[in-house]
């Protein structure tokens, strides 16, 4: 159960021993289930969330119901930016997009130590910037970057937050966090299967060259992953 | 709020916060007779911790 301890998150292990053992009491272990919501657009949040394992899509949701990723967390980061940013709720989603464990802190908790100036907030405020600098990419990317190269993009950020090389997804899913029809993501994932990038079968998904797929995928994979290593001082997995 | 579950083996009440996940499946380890019992993650609302309902002997495999 190694995967539990608090600091398999690379916030949370990136602290200093003083300000994480001011924390310890206040984080809380709880389960993340496939498609269970953290937060809804609009509500307030109490709590702020610290991944170990799994990984959360903030996804927003148009009126009419399609729906697009706009980031995803896994242990690199935290879930729910707003409580220290200062506006409290958001107008995006974040669900669960691959199982996993969390430690949840209430937000009184958060606002206290962030509150203190120290290395915690720092911390917070170099994710937030890598955070944004992931939502603007992938703006970017569906934009003007090819399905594959896009589902490329998703698959590689992805497994950087997972143990191993497998993912477990349906197409529909997919579908929906990209933003687009099921059938195109079905065709894309059928040309990365015909290259021997990935093997795809009832959902999942093992990615079998991560070094074709780099090359495959456009820039907008590594502008994000290089950002990231700039601004905080521990790696992801990949 | 969490209902109490039973081990799927020995039947005795299962003592656990949170329980573990493997390939994707959830499951608990009875500290009774050793065996791990299938959950099953409940629909709950955004933000509440998720409950979890049992569905039979975690194979393991």
């Amino acid at each position: 159960m190694a995967n539990r301890d608090p600091r398999n998150n690379h916030l949370l292990a990136a602290l200093p021993e003083e300000s994480y053992q001011r924390l310890l009491p206040d984080l809380d272990l709880i389960a993340m289930p496939l498609g269970w919501v953290l937060y809804e657009s609009g509500m307030p949040l109490k709590h702020v969330y610290f991944p170990v394992s799994g990984i959360v899509s903030l996804l927003y949701v148009t009126n009419n119901g399609a729906s697009s990723e706009i980031s995803i967390t896994g242990n690199e980061g935290l879930v729910g930016i707003s409580l220290f940013m200062g506006g409290e709720s958001t107008t995006n989603r974040a669900v669960v997009q691959c199982a996993g464990h969390a430690y949840r802190m209430p937000a009184t908790a958060l606002k206290r130590e962030f509150a203190l100036g120290g290395e915690f907030q720092h911390l917070a405020l170099r994710y937030t910037q890598t955070l944004i600098t992931q939502m603007a990419q992938t703006s970017v990317c569906n934009r003007h970057h090819t399905l594959d190269q896009q589902l490329c993009r998703w698959l590689l950020l992805s497994i950087d937050r997972l143990e191993g090389a497998e993912l477990i997804m349906t197409q529909e899913l997919i579908a929906n966090m990209l933003g687009v029809r099921r059938e195109g993501v079905t065709e894309a994932a059928g040309r990365l299967q015909q290259a021997g990038l990935i093997s795809y079968s009832r959902g999942h998904i093992h990615v079998l060259k991560r070094p074709a797929l780099e090359k495959r995928v456009c820039e907008c994979y590594a502008v994000v992953k290089n950002e990231f290593r700039r601004l905080l001082p521990y790696q992801m997995s990949a | 709020m969490q209902i109490q579950l039973f081990c799927a083996t020995c039947a005795k009440p299962l003592v656990f916060k949170v329980p573990e996940l493997t390939g994707n499946r959830w499951h608990i380890r009875c500290e009774s007779c050793g065996a791990r019992t299938a959950v099953e993650a409940n629909r709950t609302k955004p933000e509440e911790p998720a409950t979890f309902s049992t569905t039979g002997v975690h194979s393991g495999s």
